[in-house]
């Protein structure tokens, strides 16, 4: 897996040297460095894939998709007006944002696809069509199945939250960024912040106990078993 | 604040904070949560940001990841080859509509319907140079856009200047419509070729006095001589209202064409004589022939000192309240008159009682008989007709009033009643000559009382009236 790290928050004291290196960083970018491009891309890149992630099913499409976001930042970037980190983030956001929709909108006008093969008990060579990496140390295809269709309804939850609990969960808990900078990038406050991320996380909450039919272990039990405490 | 959403956001910010220090390890610190509802609640919600954290679905790929950066490094690199040559281009070739497309797809739907306007009005506007005929609808398009040329014109010579192409540009459009077919579209064009003539004359007369404005005037007298000489050229060709549209521009050109001052109409007296024809006017050709109503005569005329004379028979049956005579020169120029009346015929009088019979009745001795009366009566009246209420004419023939009523008397002191139907109103010589004094007891009242000379048949008299209109 790709090793990211992720350092945020305005009470660090560096702050403003931070803004002012990502901001050169930025400019660099802009004129179509290859090297500011290549540490934006590694910057940015779990978060994006991560936001695609959460809103399609399946892995391929969340790296075509997430390919297509971080083309169209080399294209249009040298005409980002913006300056800051947040400013930035919730750019490339609205990227992925159009890019999913445009997907899911190309979708709907294509004719249903039914497959000529039976996908139950066939995916062992799909490993593109799984959520979860062939290279994962869980490799019992009976796990495969459970954490597919347990991500896919993660998935169908995270896709019925608003545009803007989405990318606070995306801000909080896969970009890691503090309350303040989300607020910056959605342009709130941060008490604002903070109801959508108590709601986002209670919908989602909500989504998936109905989701989960009686007698099945619900996937937030499951994590809860996991060991959060 | 709801302290849920505080309490929820410390307890991410701890779990946050550990897990950004170590990122790979899934063993976080315990909660300091306890077992409330709402702590309950909040660790539930907790975990379900940790499962979306840990989830392996969220995770990238490293293998993608560098295919990736890769892909996307060439991609910059394209675009940086891009905009170097974008910034040799010169900057109409970045208006260049290809690069407008290039930048948004909704620039193709805006530069197409943008083309499509464009070629529209352009269309338009050339389909409208074209168009000579008045009454097609792009013609007022024509007109349109050479008063905008006009306005838009700075000063008075080069109004002037388009004055006279506007006008040019008539006169040769006129060669289309010179033909019978197309009478109303030649006269409107011909209109506006005198109106933009006078246009021009305006124009060139607001010009200072100088070598400008006598170029101008030696060419709008070019055109005006061009004009008379393609005007000529068309007369041939030409129906005679066409003809007599002409003739006025050719007159408004200074041309030398005929003009009609008067028209007298005599009309015979019997049906087999000849009817005569007095044009008086300038112009006047030897040679030209009479046009009445429309119709070319074949009658030849005579010219002296500058009155046409004709003469042609007459169809006093006519029953029309107007003539229009006009005379067509032998170089096709055409002018003609209107006469007006309510009655043509001349002299259907119906008596309008000016006969003022003077008869001297003699007395008769017997008094069986009234008396011959002799009476001479000095109609004057009669022959009025009520046509043509324009006719000065009256009575005064001398028609031989052989009245044939009078002298009906009973005796009594009318000698006779009669006046005499004389048949010309004129003068009759005889008031009436009663044959029949009356049979009255008294005889001395004849039949000829000259006071009856105020026939009241007047007379009908259909003796010579002449007519003039003018």
């Amino acid at each position: 897996m790709f090793s990211w790290r992720r350092t945020s928050g305005s009470s660090d004291p560096d702050t403003g040297k931070r803004a002012s290196a990502f901001t050169r960083l930025l400019d660099s970018a802009r004129q179509g460095e290859s090297e500011a491009l290549s540490t934006l891309y590694r910057e940015f890149l779990p978060g994006v894939f991560g936001y695609v992630a959460t809103r399609v099913p399946d892995r391929a499409t969340a790296e075509d998709l997430t390919s297509e976001v971080f083309l169209k930042m080399v294209e249009g970037i040298g005409q980002l007006r913006t300056g800051d980190e947040a400013g930035f983030v919730a750019w490339i956001l609205q990227i992925a944002r159009i890019t999913v929709a445009g997907f899911y909108r190309k979708r709907e006008k294509l004719p249903a696809h039914v497959p000529l093969e039976s996908t139950s008990g066939d995916n062992e060579g799909d490993t593109e069509n799984m959520p979860i990496s062939a290279s994962h140390p869980d490799s019992d295809p009976v796990r495969w199945t459970e954490a597919r269709d347990e991500w896919n309804t993660t998935v169908k939850a995270m896709n019925k939250l608003t545009e803007e609990q989405r990318q606070v969960l995306v801000g909080r808990l896969l970009l890691g960024y503090d309350v303040a900078t989300v607020a910056r990038m959605l342009g709130k406050n941060e008490n604002a912040i903070k109801a959508l991320q108590f709601r986002a996380l209670h919908s989602l909450h909500r989504f998936l106990q109905k989701d989960v039919s009686p007698g099945e272990t619900s996937p937030i039990e499951t994590q809860n078993r996991g060991g959060v405490r | 604040m709801n302290p849920l959403y505080e309490h929820l956001n410390d307890e991410l910010e701890r779990q946050n904070g550990s897990f950004w220090s170590a990122q790979t390890s899934p063993n976080l610190p315990q909660s300091t949560l306890s077992d409330s509802d709402s702590d309950q609640e909040i660790q539930g919600l907790v975990a379900i940001a940790r499962r979306i954290q840990l989830a392996p679905a969220v995770r990238v790929d490293a293998d993608f990841a560098g295919r990736l950066e890769q892909r996307m490094l060439v991609h910059n690199a394209v675009q940086r080859m891009q905009r170097i040559q974008r910034a040799q281009t010169p900057w109409w070739g970045k208006l260049s509509p290809r690069s407008l497309v290039r930048a948004h797809p909704v620039f193709s739907v805006a530069l197409s319907c943008c083309l499509l306007v464009i070629l529209l009005v352009v269309g338009i506007v050339i389909a409208s140079a074209q168009i000579t005929n008045p009454h097609n609808p792009l013609y007022a398009i024509n007109q349109w856009e050479q008063d905008v040329r006009l306005s838009l014109s700075g000063s008075a010579a080069a109004r002037a200047e388009l004055d006279l192409q506007f006008a040019a540009d008539r006169l040769n459009t006129l060669a289309d419509l010179a033909n019978p077919s197309d009478t109303q579209s030649y006269e409107q064009q011909l209109e506006d070729l005198s109106q933009q003539i006078e246009n021009a004359v305006q124009s060139i007369n607001q010009v200072p006095a100088g070598p400008q404005r006598s170029q101008l005037q030696s060419n709008l007298a070019a055109l005006e001589t061009h004009a008379r000489q393609v005007l000529r050229g068309f007369l041939p060709r030409l129906n005679l209202q066409e003809r007599l549209a002409t003739t006025d521009a050719l007159a408004d050109l200074g041309d030398n064409v005929p003009h009609l001052r008067s028209v007298q109409l005599v009309l015979p007296t019997h049906s087999s004589e000849l009817a005569t024809v007095i044009i008086d006017g300038s112009g006047l050709e030897s040679g030209a022939q009479l046009v009445i109503d429309g119709q070319v005569m074949s009658s030849n005329g005579s010219l002296n000192n500058g009155v046409y004379t004709f003469k042609l028979p007459w169809n006093s049956n006519s029953s029309r309240q107007s003539h229009t005579i006009g005379i067509l020169n032998p170089d096709g120029t055409f002018a003609q008159i209107t006469m007006f009346g309510s009655s043509w015929s001349g002299g259907n009088g119906n008596g309008n009682h000016r006969g003022n019979g003077n008869g001297n009745g003699n007395h008769g001795d017997n008094g069986n008989h009234g008396g011959n009366g002799n009476g001479n009566g000095n109609g004057n009246g009669g022959g009025n007709g009520n046509g043509n209420g324009n006719g000065n004419g009256g009575g005064n023939g001398n028609g031989n009033g052989n009245g044939n009523g009078g002298g009906n008397g009973n005796g009594n002191n009318k000698g006779g009643n009669g006046g005499g139907n004389g048949n010309n109103g004129g003068n009759g010589n005889h008031g009436g000559n009663g044959n029949n004094g009356g049979n009255g007891n008294h005889g001395g009242n004849g039949g000829g009382n000259g006071n009856n000379g105020n026939s009241n048949g007047g007379g009908k008299g259909n003796g010579h009236v002449l007519k003039q209109a003018q």
